[in-house]
Parts: structure tokens; C-alpha cells; sequence
């Protein structure tokens, strides 16, 4: 039976990871995800997992270590923020090559510099084409779930990849909210007892990893890598559906809130959803026809569903909580905008770049962003790249 | 502690055929420090990006005999802490296979 408790995101991460019981945890501490490896070594030292934890001195080791566990054949997780994440970079892209699944919980925050410790999303946007698999979540119960069903989708024979798990920090990350949390048992038999590596360096025979791939072969490893990439989407439903069952909580690859009639509508991720949400609530009560897409998948790329989503209003805005400095929109506003030519097309379309390094996202700001959509719909008149609570 | 005559009867870890230049040193040196391991034993062997690392393992062969991994340059040993974390940890669940045991 599932019990309700109150937790902040990291402690349900953190309890989350403890269910889970992973044979390796590697990871050195960051605001602010700091309490994920500071609790979950509590349990370690307290016996109540099984898991060896790696006190490691950096956040290069702790990826580089978490990528020799899994060669291993070991099932492996961490947590990392911002500037940690940034010191994995080349290991990221290691160990995803390397297809080894892991699970790396991102409490997003801002990327230095100038150095910041509040919540925005430049971290795990910028690691975004190092080849992991993203999930992104709104509260601390979304937080938890994504990282069950992180495991089996990583594992999963087709996908073979490791995933990042993604929530807000300090808004999601420290803030206690009431959540569900499945018995250890439930989790136990959800991801099951062993990870099952086809490769492993400690397996039935003895093998080589980590090859020097010449133009010969490299191209290949690559776009098989890509196809994994792809199958994760069908995976990442399957697991969901599962999850649904046990739980009755359903996930997909986003979340659409009052969309059917919506003709303006926002696209955006993480913890803003739930204020957006409020305005949304207050904009119907008044007959405005408003919704929201919340992205829980940004890795792989929903591009299909969410033109598919979207064909039906006249407006979208983009808000992206990271500015990609291509002069161009946010990384959110590319790649929504790109899945919508030639399949929901005639839009308007827009982007706001929003929140960096933690500055508040009001009620106000989400109205003024639903108003400027439909002073667009109505004059035909709009400004395709926005900066939102930004004083100029 | 044996002589240099009883080990060279011991099992030859690492092969011949790789790409290390003609008269190079190192494959001798790995050859020797793998004669430290028991006849019996298996090892993980984690190398730096190098050299000896890209002569050694080019896809698709490989001279090592002992599983191997090669991750990047400045971090053998991380990735290595990694790998025997994972032993611990494996044997201490009984996850480990029969074939491997210390």
C-alpha cells in the first residue's frame, strides 16, 4: 500500500533512491542537491541499503566512477546541480556513448557564470545533446516517479541509456510538499533485483570497453546510438503505463492542461507549470479559452505529439527558463517550433526567456504572456522573441 | 617470491598483433605487471587514454585477455573505483556470477 508523507524533493529523491537500494552511488555534494548524497549516505552508514557509496572529489570522479560501476554491470545512480553537472560534461557524453544506463537526479540551477545558486534551467539545457535521456518534473512526487521509472527505462534492453532526472531547485528541491510514496516492496519489484547488463566487465567473459573508434566503425556506434534514442520513446510509454497501474498515476511524454478548446496556450517545464496552471484556472473562470503544456520528456524529443497537441490553437508561446545565446530563442523554442513546421503550421508562435538565476515568476507575468497572445491573435501584431520580469 | 624463469611460464595476459611501435617498452611492462595476477585470477584492467590505450583496443579488436575500459585521460583511477565499488557491492548481494568469486 502506498503511504502519503511530506517530503521536500530531495528528501524524496533521496527516499526514492533508498527503495531502489543501487549497487553503486558516486557523488560529491553541490547546492543544491547537496541533501541527495548527504542523506542517502545516512542510509548507507546506517546499513538500511546495501549500496557502496563513493565519496569521490569531484563531480568528474563521481561520473567517471559511476561510469566504471556500470561497465561493471553495477546499477548506479547520483545527483548533481549546475557547475557539478558542467564538470561531468565530458563524462556525460562518455558514458551515454557507452551505453550504460545510470540515473543522475539534476536539482536545476543555474549555470555559472556569474556564479548563482537559484533555479533556472541552463544546466540541464545545455547537457541536453550529450546523448542522456531527460525527464523533467514539477513537484517532488513527479521528482520521485520519474526516477522508479527512470530505471527501467534506462535499462531497457532496447534504450540501454542513461537518464537524467530533473526538478527544480530550492522551489521543488527544498520545498516540502505532500506526496505518495510506494512501499519498498512495490519499488523493489518494479525495477526488479538486477540489472541486467548485456556487456559487463565483471560478467561471464572477460571483455573490452571503451574502444578507440575510428571513421571505420564510429559512424555506426553513433547512429545506434541515435536509434536507441528513438525506441526510448515507445519505452519510455511502456514504463509509464506499468507505473500507471501500480500508482494511477499516468505520465506521458507532457503533460496538456486544459488544451481541448484552448486557442492560446503555453509550452513550458518544470515548477512555472504549476503557477501557469493557476492562471490558467483564473483565465477560464473569466471564459478565456487558455492551456498549457508541461514537457516531462525533453530527451528523446516528443516533436510529433506535440505538433499533434498544438494544431488546434492559434497562439503558443515557448517559455524557456535558459537562454541558449544563439540569438535566436531559447533551446525550448527551437526545437517546439521546429516540430511544428509542416505538421501544425499557420501558428503564431512565440518565445519567452524567463526566471534566469532564480528571479520569481509571477501570476502577472504568465497573464501578460496569455494577453500578448491574444493581442497577437487579434492584431496579427507580436514580438517573436520575449524576455519576461526582466528590467531594460 | 618467484624468479624471472618461473614467470615467464605464467599465463600471457596480453597479445601480440597490436599497433605499439616495433621496440616500444610498455607492452613488455604490461606483460610483467600482469604477471603479478594468479593464474587463476581475473582482472579489470583501466587505462588512461594514451598511447598504449589506443594501440591496444581498436575497435573491433583488442589485446587485452582481462576485461579492460578505457573511459577518458585524467581519470583511470576514478572510473576504476567506480568498477570495484560495483564488485563490492555485487558480491555483497550475491549478484556475482560463480566464475568470479575474489
Amino acid at each position: 500500500m502506498a503511504k502519503r508523507v511530506s517530503l521536500s524533493g530531495n528528501e524524496a529523491v533521496a527516499f526514492g533512491m533508498k527503495q531502489i537500494n543501487p549497487d553503486v552511488v558516486a557523488a560529491f555534494p553541490i547546492t543544491p542537491s547537496t541533501e541527495v548524497p548527504q542523506y542517502f549516505s545516512q542510509f548507507v552508514a546506517n546499513g538500511e541499503v546495501d549500496t557502496e557509496f563513493v565519496a569521490v572529489e569531484s563531480e568528474h570522479s563521481a561520473m567517471s566512477a559511476c561510469i566504471g560501476a556500470a561497465a561493471a554491470g553495477g546499477r548506479v545512480m547520483t545527483a548533481t546541480a549546475s557547475a557539478g553537472l558542467a564538470l561531468m560534461w565530458e563524462m556525460l557524453y562518455v558514458g551515454a556513448s557507452m551505453r550504460l544506463p545510470m540515473v543522475l537526479a539534476v536539482t536545476n540551477r543555474a549555470l555559472s557564470g556569474p556564479i548563482n545558486i537559484h533555479n533556472d534551467h541552463s544546466d540541464t539545457m545545455g547537457a541536453r545533446d550529450s546523448g542522456w535521456i531527460q525527464l523533467y518534473g514539477e513537484s517532488a512526487q513527479e521528482a520521485y516517479d520519474n526516477l522508479i521509472q527512470a530505471i527501467r527505462i534506462g535499462e531497457h534492453k532496447d534504450v540501454q541509456l542513461p537518464v537524467m532526472v530533473c526538478y527544480d531547485g530550492f522551489i521543488t528541491s527544498h520545498a516540502v510538499e505532500n506526496l505518495e510514496m510506494l512501499d519498498d516492496e512495490e519499488v523493489k519489484k518494479f525495477v526488479g533485483v538486477k540489472r541486467e547488463a548485456p556487456f559487463a566487465l565483471i560478467g561471464q567473459d572477460p571483455v573490452s570497453m571503451g574502444p578507440l573508434d575510428l571513421p571505420n566503425h564510429y559512424f555506426e556506434h553513433k547512429r545506434l546510438q541515435a536509434e536507441a534514442m528513438k525506441n526510448a520513446k515507445k519505452v519510455i510509454l511502456e514504463i509509464a503505463a506499468e507505473y500507471e497501474k501500480l500508482t494511477g498515476r499516468k505520465y506521458g511524454f507532457f503533460e496538456e492542461y486544459k488544451m481541448e478548446d484552448a486557442e492560446a496556450a503555453i509550452v513550458v517545464i518544470n515548477s512555472t507549470a504549476g503557477t501557469a496552471k493557476f492562471v490558467v484556472d483564473n483565465l477560464r473562470a473569466q471564459g478565456k479559452k487558455v492551456g498549457l503544456i508541461k514537457i516531462r520528456v525533453f530527451r528523446p524529443f516528443p516533436a510529433e505529439e506535440l505538433a499533434e497537441a498544438l494544431k488546434n490553437v492559434k497562439a503558443v508561446a515557448v517559455m524557456d527558463k535558459a537562454d541558449s545565446f544563439s540569438a535566436a530563442g531559447g533551446p525550448l523554442f527551437a526545437e517546439v517550433r521546429s516540430a511544428m513546421y509542416g505538421r501544425a503550421d499557420g501558428k503564431i508562435v512565440t518565445n519567452y526567456i524567463y526566471g534566469l538565476g532564480g528571479r520569481d515568476v509571477t501570476t502577472t507575468q504568465i497573464e501578460k504572456v496569455y494577453a500578448d497572445l491574444f493581442n497577437a491573435i487579434e492584431t496579427g501584431k507580436y514580438e517573436v522573441y520575449n524576455y519576461l520580469g526582466v528590467r531594460e | 617470491m618467484p624468479n624471472l624463469k618461473e614467470l615467464s611460464k605464467k599465463k600471457v595476459r596480453f597479445t601480440g598483433g597490436h599497433r605499439m611501435c616495433a621496440g616500444c617498452g610498455a607492452p613488455m611492462v604490461v606483460n610483467w605487471i600482469l604477471k603479478a595476477l594468479d593464474d587463476d585470477e581475473r582482472a579489470v584492467i583501466s587505462n588512461a587514454t594514451g598511447c598504449l590505450e589506443v594501440s591496444t583496443c581498436l575497435y573491433p579488436y583488442t589485446s587485452w585477455k582481462d576485461s579492460w575500459v578505457h573511459t577518458a585521460f585524467e581519470n583511470a583511477a576514478a572510473t576504476c573505483s567506480g568498477t570495484e565499488a560495483a564488485f563490492k557491492a555485487l558480491k555483497k548481494k550475491d549478484l556475482l556470477m560463480e566464475s568470479i568469486s575474489s
